[in-house]
């Protein structure tokens, strides 16, 4: 009897390709993603808390155990690791994230949450809806995570190498995030660097016709120089420098004062009562401060409503 | 003050043992007195320095418990002191936050400018009256001012409809801060041809931070149109805006919002960043039915 001849034809280079890419590009998000938590882990905590993820108050370890699975995944996945130890915890890791943005995207749909309580795994450096984290995630991740099952390689040695090379960079990043609070990183980690517009400093998405920017609220802004404190009003550094800002708005009569805080309304009185600030304290939305800063007080310098220089704490001593 | 007490102390030793010795008890007694009023009035009065440029706020003062009316109060700023004139009150009271300090000065050192604000003229005498304290919802400081208690604190919260001089009225911050806005007289022109009937219901509150810089706004805009067919009226909210019913109706969850009618019918509303150039919200609303 004739033996039948095994039909074996080899995955198509293309198709071979487009798993490779799908699976780099995915990676790539990971480390992008991992890359603004990691400047500013202090906020990724506060984030996973906000979402009710601390499960036994232990928010920050498990910040530094998200971020280092997503460097790590990231790191498998660009470096062309498309084993199933890889795609599975991948998978994992992304229905993990949908569920979060569409859990947000639900709550906000159904006004149990403000637009601005939840914008995906990006943190601060990007400015998006429930219900934009929501479908960009959808794309992002899932797309791609859906190629980079195709054309995969079958077996092959085990790659010690590569994640020798892996281990290594992820504990480098988890390094990096425990000692950036320290750091002088603020323009990287957040919006506020030089060269933004205060019409660019907002609360709410363009969409959203509740929108407030800061040159709506504070318009003086938009004309001559200022120096602009963030704080809450209770930080001790800040309330030291008091008689100094007060000194400098009044000999320098030329160069405006505020103070931006989200601080409670009682807060605030507190401080106008006890203080008697020389410059004014405007209150703003979190939403608006939030993405301005990793710790505070931090100040910036607007010249003509644009950001001309930013400073980790309070305005230097002459200004 | 501690200084004060340990020399009373010291003096009522004194007279104690001078009490023995009739006539050097008289000699005594008129020394210690004499002693006593230099001391009383060394410390409590001074010559204070000029304080220029106390603008009229939004406050209300109580005395006993009781409170004042027609009353002036004027803060400046730059100083960190409020100034207080009440007939009630005897003297104009002064008061230094940043020294912690309430005194009592002589009318006639306070001089009223053309533009409305107030100075305190070089060499006023000031009498201490002692310090202040934050009152226990933060809303003020209480004080004593000849023997009694007085409390300077904020106003409450404006509430239900109201017209822009009802506003002005309530805190002069709305009518100074309006004076500085200037709308675009081409927008404020092409808004007085208005001929439909034109109601802008602004939803505020007047414990509000955004309010406090976007509301005067509206009132400079309101100012320019006034004898037109676009009329305003304001409405304040209390804080929090949950539980007001007209807020409740009208579905306003965030503040300052404009709701636009147009004969009657709402035709849009004003929120967020529309507020920049109030006049160029409005006209844009009725032209294209956006802000």
């Amino acid at each position: 009897m004739p033996i039948e001849p095994i039909d074996y034809r080899p995955t198509p280079t293309w198709v071979r390709v487009l798993g490779v890419a799908a699976a780099v590009f995915l990676g790539l998000v990971f480390l992008v993603a991992a890359w603004g938590k990691a400047l500013d882990p202090v906020a990724f905590v506060e984030q996973i808390r906000t979402e009710g993820l601390d499960f036994f108050g232990l928010a920050q370890a498990m910040a530094f155990f998200a971020l280092g699975l997503e460097i790590a995944l990231g790191l498998a996945l660009v470096t062309g690791l498309r084993r199933w130890w890889v795609l599975v915890p991948t998978a994992v890791l992304v229905a993990f994230f949908l569920f979060l943005t569409g859990r947000a995207y639900w709550r906000f749909e159904h006004g149990l949450i403000d637009e601005t309580e939840a914008c995906g795994c990006f943190g601060n450096l990007l400015n998006r809806t429930p219900k934009e984290a929501f479908w960009q995630d959808l794309g992002l991740l899932v797309v791609p995570l859906g190629l980079s099952l195709v054309g995969r390689p079958k077996g092959g040695p085990f790659p010690k190498g590569r994640l020798a090379l892996i281990a290594a960079l992820t504990a480098a990043v988890l390094v990096l995030a425990w000692k950036a609070p320290d750091l002088p990183l603020d323009n990287l980690a957040t919006r506020l660097k030089p060269g933004v517009e205060v019409s660019e400093i907002c609360a709410g998405s363009d969409e959203n016709p509740e929108q407030l920017c800061l040159d709506a609220l504070v318009s003086d802004l938009t004309l001559g120089r200022h120096w602009v404190v963030l704080s809450d009003l209770q930080e001790p550094a800040f309330l030291e420098a008091v008689p100094r800002l007060n000194e400098g708005s009044t000999s320098q009569p030329e160069v405006g004062v505020w103070v931006l805080t989200a601080a409670s309304t009682e807060t605030v009185s507190t401080f106008q009562w006890t203080q008697a600030p020389a410059f004014v304290v405007q209150e703003v939305p979190y939403a608006m401060l939030r993405p301005l800063f990793r710790r505070l007080p931090r100040s910036f310098l607007v010249e003509d409503g644009e950001v001309i220089e930013t400073v980790s704490d309070l305005p230097p001593e002459a200004f | 003050m501690r200084r004060v007490f340990e020399s009373r102390k010291r003096l009522s030793i004194s007279i104690s043992e001078a009490s023995r010795e009739p006539l050097g008890a008289v000699v005594s007694t008129v020394l210690v007195m004499a002693v006593l009023m230099t001391l009383a009035a060394g410390p409590i009065l001074a010559a204070g320095p000029p304080i220029f440029g106390f603008e009229p706020v939004g406050f209300q003062v109580t005395l006993n418990g009781k409170e004042l009316q027609g009353i002036e109060v004027y803060q400046a700023q730059s100083a960190g002191a409020f100034l207080i004139l009440s007939e009630e009150l005897g003297a104009p009271v002064l008061l230094r936050m940043r020294d912690g300090q309430v005194e009592t000065l002589d009318l006639m050192k306070v001089n009223h400018n053309a533009n409305g604000t107030v100075d305190v003229l070089a060499g006023a005498t000031l009498a201490a009256q002692g310090g202040f304290q934050v009152n226990a919802d933060r809303t003020g400081v209480m004080f004593m001012v000849g023997g009694q208690t007085a409390e300077l604190k904020e106003k409450p919260p404006l509430l239900g409809s109201q017209q822009a001089a009802g506003l002005k009225a309530y805190d002069p911050h709305y009518e100074r801060t309006a004076e500085a806005y200037s709308p675009s007289d081409p927008i404020v022109e092409k808004l007085r041809q208005q001929d439909q009937d034109v109601k802008v219901s602004v939803f505020f509150g007047t414990w509000c931070g955004a309010c406090k810089q976007m509301v005067p706004r509206i009132i400079a805009v309101a100012d320019r149109l006034e004898g037109s067919k676009i009329t305003f009226d304001f409405y304040g909210l209390p804080p929090g805006i949950a539980g007001d019913k007209e807020a409740g109706r009208m579905g306003i969850e965030a503040v300052p919002t404009g709701v636009v009618f147009v004969d009657g019918k709402e035709a849009g509303r004003i929120s967020g960043n529309g507020w920049r150039v109030p006049e160029l919200a409005i006209n844009n609303l009725l032209v294209n039915g956006q802000s």
